[in-house]
């Protein structure tokens, strides 16, 4: 069979030959299934910090490990909030190097940058960086870095060159006891409250309860985000934020008893009274308006839902105050606002 | 009219030519991407988030984990000198000076990356413990059989690589085009064959 020559068919040839080459240039970083992030993936939760072992002919994590070296990674996410990593720095040759789930190393910070024996990391995105105010109370500003991440998540390695034999043990165990968590989850953590507010409003807005915007003060719309929360979480509905309804819905438990959630303080009384009364006003029966959520309650705010096309929930929360105060115009949130 | 052959030949060539450029380009790099200094290769955006597709697709292919140039660099060498591949039936001579850099160290690896099992369990030489001469240079022995002094074990693995490691380098890339780690690499030279 004889092959036709032809000038214009070598050209085409080569043309497509240079489109092959670069889909599957630019197409290898998306395919390839043994990349670092893959490797590295699973071997750990994220938000865990792991102590790979030390390389060996008969064990490796990664391809071209360094035999003497030591390394711990964690693979962050900060979808649901800041991560701290937290590792004593023995000597200078410490290297702390972040990366996207592509490999590209966007950050690194080494023992010689930052000479002390100790840093606390807080990687977190642009838009749920930690306040000003929040990481000042957390930390002596002079032992933490910020690290703003491009992606939600990625990878950060801790690498240990070893300075001679001996001196492994010694990096294994400062290694083991570093730390990457996420920061919320740490209890106590919120000193003032307004910092323990903010935390809440953060924790309430990335699990969808709208608590209006996330200012460290308390309105009418966190309020309501709170009782909803607490009503799903079956909770007694109060409205009332603490550190101990914050490590419940970080965790979903409280440490010690929720002894300040028992009773309604006058405020939050205000505010289902407040939706009580707007509801008994709209013609909707649920008894007296007495401040507290029962039964009736429920039922009418159900019926209120269905007749505005919401979600059936019975519950108050903060798109319920919203869709509220959208009828009566601002007068109901100022009503109850303190 | 075009054959049925004559179209399966133009094709073929099309898809030879394309994927085996990429394949060279990513795999052994190319002028635009890497740099050979004697019989060390060296990807010079390794880990950059600006990093070129190359040296991208190059590093996510190898499964390896890059810290940017700035803090770490990374040589390898398959070859000795002469340019002939290195193998566990020679055995080579590294030789140099040390690099003045917080930190550096020569592994070797068989060439799927792995460490070469050996007895002496020694797969690497550190700035921290290789032994220096009296004039204040190295010379590390990689060989099948002990050898004193710096011996780092070539094992029974055919083929084999070199990876220089410095981290924290203290140069000044004031001299436009080189880095002076570059002109400090040791030699590999070839001692003798079985």
């Amino acid at each position: 069979m004889p092959i036709r020559i032809s000038w214009f068919a070598i050209i085409l040839a080569v043309i497509i030959a240079g489109l092959i080459h670069i889909a599957t240039v630019l197409g290898l970083p998306q395919i390839a299934p043994r990349n670092a992030w893959n490797r590295l993936s699973s071997l750990a939760e994220p938000n865990k910090l792991v102590v790979l072992p030390a390389a060996s002919p008969a064990h490796q994590s990664l391809p071209l490990m360094a035999p003497d070296m030591r390394y711990a990674f964690c693979r962050y996410d900060v979808t649901r909030g800041p991560v701290r990593i937290s590792t004593r720095i023995i000597d200078e040759l410490w290297m702390i190097a972040f990366y996207r789930p592509s490999g590209a190393n966007f950050y690194t910070i080494s023992g010689g940058d930052i000479n002390r024996e100790k840093i606390e990391i807080i990687i977190s995105t642009e838009s749920n960086a930690l306040l000003d105010t929040e990481t000042e109370a957390l930390y002596d500003s002079d032992d933490v870095v910020v690290v703003t991440a491009p992606e939600n998540s990625g990878l950060a390695v801790i690498r240990v060159p070893l300075a001679g034999i001996s001196y492994a043990e010694r990096a294994e165990q400062a290694l083991r006891q570093a730390r990457c968590e996420r920061i919320i989850a740490n209890a106590g953590l919120a000193e003032n409250r307004s910092n323990m507010l903010a935390s809440i409003q953060r924790e309430l807005q990335v699990r969808d309860y709208h608590p209006g915007s996330v200012d460290g003060a308390a309105n009418v719309y966190t309020r309501a985000a709170i009782m909803a929360y607490q009503s799903d979480a079956g909770l007694a509905v109060t409205g009332i934020a603490s550190d101990n309804l914050l490590r419940h819905i970080v965790s979903g438990e409280a440490d010690g008893p929720m002894s300040e959630l028992s009773g309604s303080p006058p405020d939050t009384n205000d505010l289902i009274k407040a939706v009580q009364q707007f509801l008994s006003d709209r013609g909707y029966r649920l008894g007296n308006p007495d401040g507290v959520v029962g039964s009736g309650t429920r039922r009418a705010i159900r019926a209120f839902e269905r007749s505005r096309g919401l979600p059936e929930t019975g519950r108050i929360s903060g798109k319920l105050v919203r869709e509220i105060s959208a009828i009566t115009g601002a007068d109901f949130a100022d009503a109850i606002r303190n | 009219m075009w054959t049925f052959f004559t179209i399966l030949f133009y094709a073929g060539l099309a898809l030879f030519l394309g994927l085996g450029s990429a394949w060279q380009m990513v795999d052994q790099g190319s002028a635009l991407t890497t740099g050979r200094l004697g019989p060390w290769s060296v990807w010079y955006s390794a880990g950059s988030p600006n990093a070129d597709p190359y040296t991208k697709a190059h590093f996510a292919r190898s499964g390896r984990l890059p810290i940017t140039s700035t803090s770490a660099l990374y040589y390898v060498a398959r070859v000795d000198g002469e340019g002939d591949e290195l193998t566990s039936e020679c055995e080579y001579s590294v030789e140099g000076t040390p690099i003045d850099a917080a930190w550096w160290s020569i592994a070797a690896y068989e060439t799927s990356g792995r460490l070469i099992p050996n007895k002496a369990n020694r797969h690497a030489f550190s700035s921290r413990d290789v032994a220096l001469r009296a004039d204040g240079r190295f010379q590390i022995a990689v060989s099948r059989d002990a050898r004193p002094g710096n011996w780092l074990p070539a094992g029974d693995s055919d083929q084999l690589q070199l990876v220089m490691r410095v981290y924290a380098p203290r140069t000044t890339e004031s001299t436009v085009g080189g880095r002076e780690v570059d002109k400090a690499l040791p030699e590999i030279r070839r001692v003798a064959c079985r």
